[in-house]
């Protein structure tokens, strides 16, 4: 049964998103365009354009994903149409999960085209600038990956999990979230879509708060931790220096899980169990 | 044994006590008029069985089993409001229900729909409010269900739509079924009831046969509810 219900779930969301997503990569691909038939002496001018635009259609891209996951789980739970949802003969707890676990697959789909939608132009500009650079405009760095064997690999493979990751939980935390909203709130009869609307946005603004602060705090430990061996990582060059951007890169990501792991499962449990045993529709 | 038992429910909104302590037996193969006036208890009684709610006391048993998915599978419901996404077509209501209901029979869904000529490839949001009305019936009714529970199913059509709603739960409904129907209009459906129920602030204040009642106080049911809720 929970396959049947997610079926309907997606075909809601099917109904716009997919086309959503084309226009999004169409944009990235007219980027391209612009960015291969630009003079390179003009190409400087049209970054910050391109840089903006891609932003702008990645938070659309993302409000809109949002609002229609709200507007789908709210409608078929808590407004008339939940007569329908929760007379149907399914658990209950069965109605959240297929939310959420359709909610997650788009909101999965809706990151990995809005990477694609900043990533595309980017490229296009590398290949172009690439294209145009000669061996006397590189700068000399020091090459940290010269000397790289099989740890640097797994600790690589490391933090691209934990990003990786992030995106999952994310993916899970917005359909969770709202669920845990709208179930909150829908006893409350009137204007119970915007207290739960109301709720979810405050909620997420916290969220965003914390994870930034938590992130300012650590990496103003890290610098701090690393004032004192300066010296030494002068002295020491690349071997501290790789050190250092390890743990910056580990920490980045894995910092925000603390918190949206769990709540991400608690919202999702704790919606569950509201419909389970305290369910009033009004 | 009753198919439907309500066993000392309560159930409390707040300060409001929308059902006190009600207990009420609905035996299988009857057609039962729950009436009452508006703000009686009768949809919150319904939305007990059918798992919408959850009572603050006492228990509701369908067929034994207290709601869920068992009970939602053997119970059809018709709210008093539309309960249909606006954005899906007759079509995909039928393969909706036919997914979900082991019960819902799409043959005598389509051929009902055709004797009402509505197209069943129309949208939901392209329909009139009667139309949209009358799939909904369509598609309770179309379920071989152990209990039909009507909300108010003949509130606010006119006297035309009135007669086709009645014939059409008349004629479908499975013969060992229970239904229910919720209404203030007694006048038009008093000639189909079995038994009668009425409910008033929350409280059972008469639950008998319909020709008992007829028999025992010489008037028509209709008649006996005005004199009872006489304002």
């Amino acid at each position: 049964m929970l396959g049947k219900l997610m079926k309907y779930d997606m075909k809601y969301m099917a109904r716009v998103l997919p086309w959503l997503y084309l226009g999004a990569i169409g944009f990235a691909a007219v980027l391209c365009f612009i960015v291969f038939f630009t003079p390179i002496e003009y190409l400087s001018s049209f970054e910050f354009l391109i840089e903006m635009g891609s932003t702008m259609v990645i938070q659309a891209l993302v409000i809109i994903t949002a609002v229609f996951l709200i507007m789908r789980i709210y409608r078929s739970m808590f407004s008339d149409e939940g007569y329908l949802t929760f007379t149907l003969p399914v658990k209950n707890r069965s109605v959240i999960d297929a939310k959420i676990l359709s909610g997650a697959i788009w909101s999965f789909i809706t990151i990995a085209v809005a990477v694609l939608v900043y990533i595309i132009p980017q490229i296009s500009l590398s290949f172009r600038y690439g294209a145009n650079y000669t061996s006397s405009d590189i700068i000399d760095v020091p090459d940290i990956t010269a000397s790289a064997d099989l740890s640097d690999a797994l600790r690589g493979l490391t933090i691209i999990g934990l990003l990786i990751l992030n995106v999952v939980v994310i993916a899970f935390l917005i359909p969770s979230l709202y669920s845990f909203c709208a179930a909150v709130v829908h006893k409350a009869k009137r204007a119970r879509a915007f207290a739960s609307i109301g709720m979810f946005i405050g909620i997420s603004y916290g969220v965003i708060m914390i994870i930034t602060v938590a992130e300012i705090i650590v990496i103003s430990s890290l610098l701090v931790y690393a004032i004192p061996y300066s010296a030494e990582i002068i002295i020491q060059g690349s071997d501290t220096i790789k050190e250092a951007i390890f743990w910056y890169w580990l920490l980045i990501p894995a910092v925000p899980l603390v918190l949206t792991v769990p709540l991400t499962l608690v919202s999702w449990l704790v919606s569950r169990h509201i419909v389970d045993k305290k369910l009033n529709m009004l | 044994m009753a198919l439907i038992e309500y066993r000392n429910v309560t159930k409390q909104y707040k300060e409001l006590k929308a059902l006190d302590n009600v207990s009420l037996d609905i035996p299988a193969g009857r057609i039962v008029g729950l009436l009452g006036p508006n703000g009686s208890g009768k949809t919150t009684l319904i939305k007990l069985t059918v798992g919408l709610l959850t009572p603050t006391a006492g228990t509701v048993t369908v067929d034994g089993l207290r709601p869920g998915p068992e009970t939602k599978a053997e119970v059809a419901y018709l709210p008093e409001r539309s309960y249909m996404s606006e954005w899906m077509t007759v079509n995909s209501f039928i393969s909706y229900f036919s997914d979900f209901y082991a019960d819902f029979d799409k043959v005598k869904a389509a051929e009902m729909l055709a004797r009402l000529g509505i197209d069943p490839r129309r949208t939901l949001k392209t329909l009139s409010k009667g139309t949209k009305e009358k799939v909904q019936l369509v598609l309770v009714m179309s379920r071989a269900a152990k209990a039909y529970f009507l909300d108010e199913p003949i509130a606010g059509v006119d006297p035309a739509a009135r007669d086709f709603i009645l014939n059409t739960i008349i004629r479908n409904y499975s013969e060992n079924a229970s239904v229910v129907i919720s209404t203030h209009l007694i006048y038009d459906i008093e000639n189909v009831l079995d038994d009668v129920v009425f409910i008033r602030d929350g409280k059972i204040v008469l639950a008998n046969s319909a020709d008992n009642v007829r028999e025992e106080c010489g008037k028509s049911i209709d008649m006996l509810f005005r004199e009872v809720f006489r304002c």
